[in-house]
């Protein structure tokens, strides 16, 4: 009954139940570990939420909608957006960040690269980002480095079983082993991968995956608003950081065409001259940054990722 | 003494307003029956909303007040569902909904009488058994003043919760209905009910249809109703729970929070005055044994849900009532049905159908 003596196929298929075992094992410790709440979390959080279900990028997107539907950013002549109040009449750090992005005009579909970038928008997420780790939502530092050490002990496992039938069958003169050494390094990949693989705990994933249901009927509520002063901003950021920008631009509120504009996805070297942000930075080059007008001098520099970090392109000149 | 609280229906619709405003928000009250056939996980996510707010399950499909008996595979499902999210309390309403295998696809008044008392006290104890704890039973708004009805309301009501181990929902919104409905004095009622029983109140508002209230949820909540916060604070000695309903033409949140401040103020004004409750008269239930039984509640049923019937039904109410099968005082209390009533509590059913139908 000793599986060390097993002949190649009986122990392989040993070695595979047994790497299932082990690495089911470690995604039970690590589930277990990660269900555990910390400090209490506000469902109605909509920021934090936002950060959850999409990151930065997911911030930007209900940070943006919340000030839009506020009022505190708003289309230009252009049709680009640009802050309409300043930074300091907001009190949410991610609010400050954009209104400060958007002192210059920006074109919607460049907005949400731009502001993730900024180095005000990346700070105020880094807050939101350690109250989700906080609460034990984000895997953080702690939880990552359990995390390493379950995949280290997987992976000690899997090598000693491996390694002592190798060594057995060396002693033994034989030399087929290969397939067990091709089994032992995917058993040690899935371990890592697995200890890799999620950004957020498996709390966060379920208080995620329960928040999408309580709030499930929001995108309804956004489309039946006979008028935007029957949203307030909160539901207008929660809907967005849940279910995107486009179940607002679904609805007939008001500010519904900007929603619609900067939920498009940007395509590289895809803007014509009659309605291109090139076009429009270089003739607005003169009132704005003169950065804008060496950015749109070039269509190649125009894309999306040229906006990052508030340099000019389309509008987006520099504000910090 | 624990504080006054006061909250609101949970709606979907509103999960984010109201999520977002707890510190205004004391408890929410869910309705249990949109989640029996729910997957795993939506029941799952109530058990996170009250890791933010205390919750309670309202039920509206079991219809107690009723001589056919409880529907025991829905109470299951209530029970079951009350056992997986752990609510702080849960209630129903003292109605009917079904008769002779038919769903009126809304709330019915029960025939006030004997009949109906015991009915709902032994459907009230099946549940209370089955669930482990005793409902909150909520009094309900009727468009028809109900036929074979010798008790008023308030006697009724009282006899339900004196004689149960039930505390009594009491909607505010559904007394100032049937008091504009049937021309009864709302105060007086109150001073009727053992409201040192009453373990919530809800509030609401309608809108006229006719020379009637009907209780709609969709309009705010009236003056009159918070007169009658103030009036039951001032009197009962308990804490009170105070629930805003609102099933549609969702206002802004802002201003839902503001008909919770103005419960919030109403309960306050009531608590300032502390008016020592006087005992309630015995009940006198005798002579009122009534004649409701099943074979009447079908048939009423029939004649509220199917129009063919309806319209031959009052051609000849005691006739059809007859040849239906039912016995001569059935007939003869057919025979006085509130025809005005009759006829707007159909069409309201019909509605509902009908929007249950299209929600599906």
């Amino acid at each position: 009954m000793n599986p060390f003596d097993w002949a190649g196929p009986e122990f392989l298929l040993f070695y595979f139940l047994f790497a299932a075992i082990v690495l089911a094992i470690q995604i039970w410790r690590m589930n277990a570990r990660e269900s555990h709440p910390g400090e209490p979390v506000n469902l109605g959080d909509a920021y934090l939420l936002a950060y959850l279900k999409g990151r930065e990028a997911g911030l930007a997107r209900a940070s943006l909608a919340s000030l839009v539907s506020r009022q505190l950013v708003v289309n230009d002549e252009r049709a680009r957006l640009v802050a309409a109040v300043l930074p300091d009449e907001v009190k949410q750090r991610t609010d400050k960040a954009i209104l400060n992005a958007l002192r210059s005009p920006c074109q919607p579909t460049e907005v949400i690269q731009m502001v993730s970038k900024a180095p005000a928008f990346a700070d105020a997420a880094s807050e939101i980002a350690s109250r989700a780790e906080r609460s034990r939502l984000v895997a953080g530092s702690g939880a990552q480095s359990a995390r390493r050490m379950d995949a280290l002990l997987s992976i000690a496992l899997l090598a000693a079983v491996a390694g002592v039938k190798i060594a057995l069958a060396i002693s033994r003169g034989r030399a087929n082993y290969r397939v067990l050494i091709v089994f032992c390094i995917i058993g040690c990949i899935g371990a890592l991968v697995l200890s890799r693989k999620r950004r957020l705990t498996r709390l966060g994933e379920k208080t995620l995956a329960d928040v999408s249901q309580l709030y499930q009927a929001m995108p309804s509520r956004v489309r039946s608003a006979r008028e935007a002063a029957h949203l307030s901003s909160q539901e207008v950021a929660l809907t967005t950081g849940l279910f995107g920008m486009a179940a607002l631009g679904a609805s007939t509120l008001q500010g519904a065409s900007i929603y619609r504009r900067i939920d498009r996805t940007p395509h590289r070297g895809s803007y014509d001259s009659s309605g291109s942000s090139c076009s429009s930075s270089s003739s607005d080059s003169s009132s704005s940054d003169s950065s804008s007008s060496s950015d749109s001098s070039s269509s190649s520099s125009c894309s999306s990722s040229s906006c990052g970090g508030g340099s000019g392109c389309g509008g987006c000149s520099s504000s910090s | 003494m624990t504080p006054d609280r006061v909250g609101l229906g949970w709606r979907p619709q509103l999960a984010a307003g109201i999520l977002s405003n707890l510190d205004q928000i004391d408890i929410v009250e869910v309705i249990a029956d949109d989640y029996f056939e729910a997957p795993a996980a939506r029941v799952r996510s109530l058990r996170t909303l009250m890791t933010q707010v205390p919750l309670t399950l309202h039920g509206v499909g079991l219809g107690p007040a009723s001589t056919a008996g409880i529907d025991l595979k829905r109470l299951s499902k209530f029970a079951r569902l009350i056992e997986q999210v752990k609510p702080e309390s849960w209630s129903e309403h003292l109605a009917w909904v079904r008769g002779g295998g038919r769903e009126l696809g809304h709330l019915a008044a029960p025939c006030r009488n004997g009949s109906t008392i015991d009915a709902t006290l032994a459907n009230l104890d099946r549940a209370t058994q089955m669930v482990g704890r005793a409902p909150l039973v909520e009094n309900i708004a009727s468009l028809i003043d109900p036929p074979a009805s010798p008790l008023p309301e308030s006697q009724w009501l009282s006899a339900v919760i004196r004689g149960g181990q039930s505390t009594l929902l009491l909607d505010l919104h559904n007394v100032h209905t049937n008091a504009f409905n049937f021309r009864f004095d709302p105060f007086e009622f109150l001073d009727a009910l053992p409201l040192d029983k009453v373990g919530a109140i809800h509030i609401a508002g309608g809108r006229p249809q006719g020379l009637r209230i009907l209780d709609d949820h969709l309009h705010d909540v009236p003056d009159p109703v918070f007169d009658l916060l103030e009036y039951v604070a001032a009197r009962a000695p308990q804490a009170l729970t105070v629930v805003l309903e609102r099933d549609g033409s969702y206002p802004a949140m802002s201003e839902l929070l503001a008909q919770l401040s103005q419960a919030r103020a109403a309960v306050a004004r009531g608590r300032a005055k502390r008016i020592a409750l006087s005992p309630l008269p015995a009940l006198a239930l005798n002579g009122t044994q009534g004649i409701t039984n099943p074979a009447f509640e079908a048939y009423l049923a029939k004649v509220l849900i199917e129009p063919d019937e309806r319209e031959r039904f009052l051609q000849d109410p005691k006739g059809e009532a007859l040849r239906a099968g039912l016995q001569p005082a059935q007939a003869r209390a057919l025979e006085e049905i509130d025809r005005e009533g009759l006829m707007m509590a159909a069409r309201s059913f019909a509605n509902k159908r009908g929007k249950r139908i299209r929600g599906h």
